[in-house]
């Protein structure tokens, strides 16, 4: 890190200062300003916007590869008033949050078995590593002979997509909770019931969050898959579709708006998990 | 008066690891009387905390028995309260939820309102004591080591157990704050005349708690010498000082340094 040749006029121990403050903010796993860690963030999105706009605006690509941000908002502003758009959105929603919340159902009873009586963990972690490597795309066939081209196989598919590596997570994050704290809790005379509730289940319950918000980012790259099947709305159909019409616009519009549905769901969850668990927050003590 | 608080008989624990034996604990017989504080101490391996594990009920011997006031022991029991290393508190509960642990157990068990009020009330004068009650509704983490320690004993402590079983409950704390959570801890516990087995590797700490100090050999695991520590109930900083007090723990030194020399060799 060179010095920035701005302060030419401040003494010496001025100068030490400000390369001791820049150096503090890349020392390893402290805390940085949070006005710092704002800019940073802001920064990035900017800058890409920036090039984004740069390349498009000034036609270093041809238009039909890369729409300009003003093409994607119009794009946005018409499916609007086709009222495509919002229906896309809303469709897409209820398929991704009912198979991951089939998922849920799924994977945490399983997760917290396996994690916790060998009996389960016996049947069902080869059982989980045996399908966690399967192609989940390759079920489509399946699951349209099965379940028909309604809602229910593009759904199944986003579950099947998340239900395996959530369990894994699951028993993962459960059997993290320490075997002391277990002991502990036998000592004061917990009986088996007692020491599920009372101290593996509280203790696995911050991970277990952490597993969802990471899983609900897999369930929506499913859902293009998903949607591969038999769908004449939705997301994920809506980009497929226009490749073949070459509408790059709207794969932009649709591509950015996951994307910021990630960024939402990922701050909710954060704040979630920063409001319920105020005791496994990192830095707690101050 | 026939029984003892604590009482072991030809207490042996094996473990069998491939096609090893390990003998952690070999025909050990001990008789602790009620209010009476044993030390342990001997070198890594020599079953301190398999005895501990074995009294605490988490673990069965492979033979023999342990009693409590001639009963024998089958499993955990609020009878009996553990220390640990960690602190092991609940990182999701407070200070006092933690303390109330085990109260709570005994809450959903059996309906006594009021002698449970009454073990509530203790709970917090409990933590008055040990200078937690400004802290009562804190987390573990926003404690300090000491503190989180002391909370530790309080938890123990707060279901009235005769024995208490302490397992280098203050190997991680810095000399100052031990020295106060020893004498924190004799108090405590002539206050509620509570028996305690302290397993500690400081035989400074050994003596300064103990009425007897127990020295024991690994490979296989058996109490050596049982070195009795005739030295003035109360004690405070001062006691550290005394010549009789250097004596007896030059005596246990003594006893483990043997026992050091003798199991070298053997590998
Ligand atoms: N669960 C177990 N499985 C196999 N062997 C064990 C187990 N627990 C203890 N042992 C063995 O029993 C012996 C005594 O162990 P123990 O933990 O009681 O020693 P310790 O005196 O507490 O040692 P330290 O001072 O290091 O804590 C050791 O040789 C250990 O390897
Ligand atoms: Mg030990």
């Amino acid at each position: 890190m060179a010095a920035m040749p701005d302060n030419t006029h401040s003494t010496d121990s001025g100068r030490q200062r400000t390369q001791r403050r820049r150096a503090r903010l890349f020392a390893l796993r402290s805390p940085i300003p949070h006005s710092v860690s704002l800019s940073v963030t802001i920064g990035l999105f900017l800058s890409l916007f920036g090039l984004w706009a740069l390349a498009s605006y000034g036609e270093w690509v041809r238009p039909v590869f890369l729409p300009t941000p003003t093409g994607v908002l119009q794009r946005a502003v018409t499916l609007y008033q086709q009222e495509i758009l919002v229906r896309d959105l809303w469709i897409s929603n209820v398929r991704v949050f009912s198979g991951f919340l089939m998922a849920v159902v799924v994977a945490i009873p399983l997760g917290m078995l396996a994690g916790n009586m060998r009996i389960f963990s016996a049947a069902i972690d080869p059982f989980m590593g045996f399908l966690r490597y399967m192609p989940v795309p390759a079920f489509i066939p399946l699951l349209v002979l099965y379940a028909g081209i309604d809602e229910l196989p593009k759904i199944l598919l986003i579950f099947i997509g998340t239900v395996v590596q959530m369990t894994i997570m699951v028993g993962d994050v459960t059997r993290q909770v320490q075997a002391d704290l277990i002991r502990a809790a036998m000592v004061l005379g917990a009986n088996g019931r007692e020491i599920f509730r009372k101290v593996i289940w509280k203790g696995s319950l911050p991970g277990i969050v952490d597993t969802l918000r990471i899983n609900l980012g897999f369930a929506w790259t499913y859902l293009v898959v998903a949607e591969l099947v038999a769908a004449d709305e939705g997301m994920g159909f809506r980009i497929l579709r226009s490749q073949r019409f070459m509408q790059t616009d709207t794969i932009f519009l649709y591509i950015l708006l996951i994307g910021l549905l990630g960024i939402i769901f990922d701050f909710l969850f954060r704040r979630f998990h920063r409001w319920a668990f105020p005791w496994s927050q990192e830095g707690l003590r101050k | 008066m026939s029984a003892f608080r604590l009482e072991a008989t030809d207490l042996t624990r094996t473990f069998e690891s491939g096609s090893q034996a390990v003998v952690a604990l070999q025909s050990m017989t001990l008789q602790v009387g009620a209010a009476q504080v044993v030390c342990l101490v001997g070198p890594s391996g020599c079953g301190k905390s398999t005895f501990l594990s074995l009294a605490a009920g988490l673990d069965e011997p492979t033979q023999g028995s342990l009693y409590i006031d001639g009963v024998a022991i089958e499993g955990p029991g609020a009878d009996r309260g553990m220390v640990f290393q960690k602190d092991c508190l609940f990182p999701w509960l407070s200070v006092r939820d933690n303390v109330r642990f085990g109260l709570g157990l005994l809450e959903t068990r059996r309906s006594h309102g009021a002698s449970m009020r009454r073990l509530r009330e203790h709970c917090d004068e409990l933590l008055d004591r040990v200078g937690l009650w400004p802290f009562r509704d804190s987390y573990p983490s926003q404690l300090s080591g000491g503190m989180r320690q002391r909370a530790g004993i309080v938890r123990a402590l707060a279901t009235r157990p005769a024995v208490l079983l302490m397992d280098e409950p203050f190997g991680a704390l810095d000399a100052q704050t031990r020295e106060d959570m020893q004498i924190l801890l004799l108090e405590l516990c002539r206050e509620q005349a509570t028996t305690v087995i302290f397993v500690t590797h400081d035989v400074e700490e050994a003596v300064f708690l103990g009425d007897r100090v127990l020295v024991m050999k690994p490979r296989p695991g058996r109490v050596v010498a049982d070195v009795a520590v005739n030295l003035p109930a109360s004690r405070d900083r001062h006691t550290k000082l005394q010549q009789d007090f250097q004596a007896i723990r030059g005596e246990v030194l003594d006893h483990l340094y043997q026992v050091m020399s003798n199991a070298e060799p053997s590998g």
